[in-house]
């Protein structure tokens, strides 16, 4: 039981029965417990007895009645110590003088623990902890006693401490904050002490070691955080001034006018803002799961005046749905889910000088069900009211980036040509493929694969590779800039062709079967071009020279485990090099420059700048606080000597030696 | 001839030689304490770290002990050559405050390198030797 209350039963017919208790029944000096007998009351020192009589029990309860408040010493009616009762009772049930039952009972009594002290009101001084360790001794546990083996304990009284001074616990434990550093004088254990060590080393004490103030300071995160706001579009002034090449369309919100467009790592996005004077034609992979609306064909257009006008917009139904859609490998159940959807939206925006005069869409709806794949095309075209051809560039004749090479074939009657590379198609194999004409300043590269079999005939295969190369490049001359007019042979550069070497003498050599050397089986075209002057201030750019080479590989029929199967492939490539030179020689030196050349470091043999170095600071061969320091000192030398070389620096000197 | 063998005799000069020399050879050695002090305690400040407030006092210190020196010494070899014992017993009482701040260079300072006790006890031992010379001197200029 805890507390000052305990309670117990005594079994059995309570009547006639008599409770009493006892104080300290035992013997002190043979500590045995006493013989008590009946003569007690219900009352012994600061002890009550109770008996609830019962039936068949009884409870008995004694309890203390005494202040357990914990007191000053010598104070009267409280607890001067904190064990407070330390005794032994006894409680006897007696009948007629013979004991029936007896229980003993020892009480350890702790006094209570609440407070009525004073709180002290001097706060622990804490020393700045870059300096000194808060805990100075961390094998000082225990409070108010000597921790045994711990040097640094100031409880410690220095006989006790006597008693383990060799054991003292070692390193930081032990109160060793501070270990000793290598610079000390008396520490032993560099291998490599500096020339000057018997002299620059430390003789003070320990307890400034230079590891004071060593510490991370953290870094302070700046208030005000920076705000993460997505900048409005500002309206650009220009919309008022009409739409230069390059712009993008303004909605009349003040947003860009957007039209799903192919992103650079090459999947579509459905935010792309178009570019004026700029012509795509994109195709964008689709299924019903992840289709999304469009946006809706009533948004006005600034049409660079200020004013705005709307999208004349045609719904068509697409007839050939073929040529949009690929259908999966899935299962084609009777009901399936089907959705009208935008097949292909053709826009042509007709324009004139710096301002659009009108859009016209073309959008053409099928119905797209589920577990097919549709392809959507989104078109843009520039038409000026001018022609009914593609657009003539605003004030650029010369070439843009992505812009097809203008091709004409002066030997044939029809003087169009064109200049194309690869586009494949399905499996990637040559008969399928098709053509995609040059871009202007883009290197490409692109192929197809070409099917061979074992027993083909070397030369053979030289023409027919040679023959679909050649295929590609319908012309026998390329323009100069964007706006060459076929009339005008000066507009126009000849291809430089580099024809495959026919060696027909080795056909009889080299004809093992399944190998032939020399297939001219790459196509190199290289077109050089340069900035050839600037129209209000947007360079131009002109091709000066094409050149056409085939390079050769040595085919090799693949085998697989047996030669047994009877075709194999053949990758044939072409690939597109731009190349810019400068077309102007470099512009004559003025004879300004000719003259300051003395101050040119790379041609003169005397660098002025960085003879001077630590007035300019252009050598970067040595620090320059060195430097300074070097030179600051040999000034101050100079001075020193042409002080004390002065007649009147001696006559002060010796009037104060007196 | 007898007025040349007193000169001679050196009988009327109460001036203290050891002494003026000493104050001589003191003299060029405190630049040179100076300069090496002030190079030590620039070394200590780049080398190692100095606690909170430590570097300013020390510095301060050096360029007060620098100023007595040179009060010190002009008043000693003043006080010595015109044999007089007021500027004499002045100087005395600086060396005294001298020799407490080389005692600080030499014990209290942050860092005490090597080369610092070495020069420190030299010029405590220079300080000593100079105050009984100047104390001879003022008891003989007095008597």
């Amino acid at each position: 039981m805890s507390g000052p209350r305990v309670n117990s039963f005594f079994l059995g017919n309570s009547s006639g029965v008599n409770f009493s208790i006892i104080l300290s029944p035992i013997n002190e000096e043979t500590g045995k417990l006493q013989l008590a007998n009946c003569s007690g009351s219900k009352r012994a020192g600061d002890w009550n007895l109770n008996v609830t009589p019962g039936m068949n029990t009884s409870k008995v309860t004694i309890s203390l009645t005494r202040n357990l408040q914990l007191c000053l010493p010598n104070a009267t009616d409280c607890c001067t110590t904190p064990l407070c009762v330390v005794e032994t009772l006894q409680v006897l049930a007696c009948h007629d003088s013979v004991i029936l039952a007896h229980l003993l009972i020892q009480a350890e009594i702790y006094a209570n623990s609440s407070f009525t002290g004073n709180v002290s009101e001097n706060a622990t001084v804490i020393p700045n902890q870059v300096f000194q360790p808060l805990g100075s001794c961390p094998c000082d546990l225990t409070a108010g006693a000597c921790d045994v083996r711990c040097c640094c304990d100031l409880e410690c009284t220095p006989d006790l401490q006597q008693l383990f001074n060799e054991s003292c616990f070692t390193g930081v434990f032990g109160g060793d904050v501070n270990p000793p550093f290598d610079q000390l004088c008396s520490s032993q254990t560099m291998e490599y002490t500096p020339d000057w060590f018997p002299f620059l080393c430390v003789q003070s004490s320990l307890n400034n070691t230079p590891f004071l103030g060593y510490f991370y300071h953290g870094s302070v995160s700046i208030p005000g955080v920076p705000p993460f706001k997505i900048p409005l579009q500002t309206s650009p002034g220009k919309l008022f001034t009409g739409y230069r090449q390059g712009d993008p369309i303004m909605t009349e919100e003040n947003e860009c006018f957007t039209i799903p467009q192919q992103s650079m790592a090459g999947q579509c996005v459905g935010n792309a803002p178009v570019v004026y004077l700029q012509n795509f034609d994109v195709k964008c992979l689709t299924h019903l799961a992840s289709y999304k609306e469009e946006l809706p064909h009533d948004v006005r257009i600034n049409s660079g005046t200020g004013d705005f006008i709307q999208q004349n917009v045609i719904y068509r139904t697409v007839t050939d749905m073929g040529k949009f859609i690929t259908e999966s490998e899935s299962l084609h159940t009777a009901e399936v889910l089907c959705q009208n959807v935008t097949f292909a939206e053709d826009y042509t925006f007709v324009w004139k000088d710096k301002n659009i005069e009108q859009i016209n869409v073309t959008v053409f709806l099928g119905s797209l069900c589920e577990g097919e794949i549709l392809t959507q095309r989104f078109t843009a075209n520039f038409l000026s009211l001018k022609s009914t051809n593609a657009a003539e560039l605003f004030g650029n004749p010369g070439y843009q980036v992505g812009k097809p090479v203008k091709a004409a074939n002066m030997n044939a009657s029809d003087t169009s040509g064109s200049l194309n590379i690869w586009q494949p198609a399905g499996r990637g194999l040559c008969t399928s493929a098709t053509y995609t004409p040059v871009l202007f300043g883009l290197d490409s590269l692109s192929g197809c694969i070409l099917e061979v079999g074992i027993n083909e005939d070397c030369s053979l295969l030289r023409g027919n590779v040679t023959e679909k190369l050649n295929s590609l490049i319908q012309a026998t001359h390329i323009g100069k800039r964007d706006n060459s007019s076929y009339s005008d042979l000066s507009d126009w550069v000849e291809i430089i062709r580099l024809d495959p070497f026919n060696s027909e003498t080795n056909v009889s050599s080299g004809n093992l079967k399944g190998i032939c050397p020399d297939i001219p089986a790459n196509l190199n075209i290289r077109l050089i071009f340069a900035d050839v002057g600037a129209i209000q201030g947007i360079p131009q750019q002109e091709i000066l020279a094409v050149q056409i080479s085939y390079s050769t590989v040595i085919w090799q029929f693949q085998c697989g485990l047996t030669c047994e199967n009877s075709i194999s492939f053949l990758p044939i490539t072409a690939s597109v090099q731009f190349i810019k030179v400068p077309a102007q020689p470099p512009i004559p030196m003025t004879r300004f420059w000719i003259n300051f050349t003395e101050f040119d470091c790379n041609r003169n043999d005397v660098c002025w700048p960085q003879l001077f170095y630590p007035l300019t600071r252009f050598y970067t061969g040595e620090p320059y606080s060195q430097c300074l320091a070097k030179g600051l000192s040999l000034a101050f030398l100079v001075l020193l000597a042409a002080i004390m070389s002065n007649p009147w620096f001696s006559k002060l000197w010796n009037s104060f030696l007196v | 001839t007898s007025s040349l063998r007193e000169i001679l005799n050196n009988s009327y000069q109460l001036s203290s030689v050891p002494l003026q020399l000493l104050f001589y050879v003191n003299g060029i050695y405190y630049t040179f304490y100076f300069l090496a002090t002030l190079a030590m305690i620039v070394y200590k400040s780049q080398v190692f770290s100095y606690p909170d407030d430590f570097l300013g006092p020390d510095l301060a210190l050096l360029f007060i002990m620098a100023v007595l020196e040179v009060l010190r010494l002009y008043l000693g070899s003043k006080g010595n050559l015109t044999e007089e014992e007021a500027p004499l017993g002045l100087s005395l009482v600086i060396t005294v405050g001298s020799a407490i701040l080389s005692v600080y260079f030499l014990v209290w300072q942050t860092y005490v390198l090597k080369a610092d006790v070495i020069i420190n006890a030299v010029l405590l031992f220079t300080y000593g030797l100079e105050s009984v010379l100047k104390v001879v001197a003022i008891a003989a200029f007095v008597s």
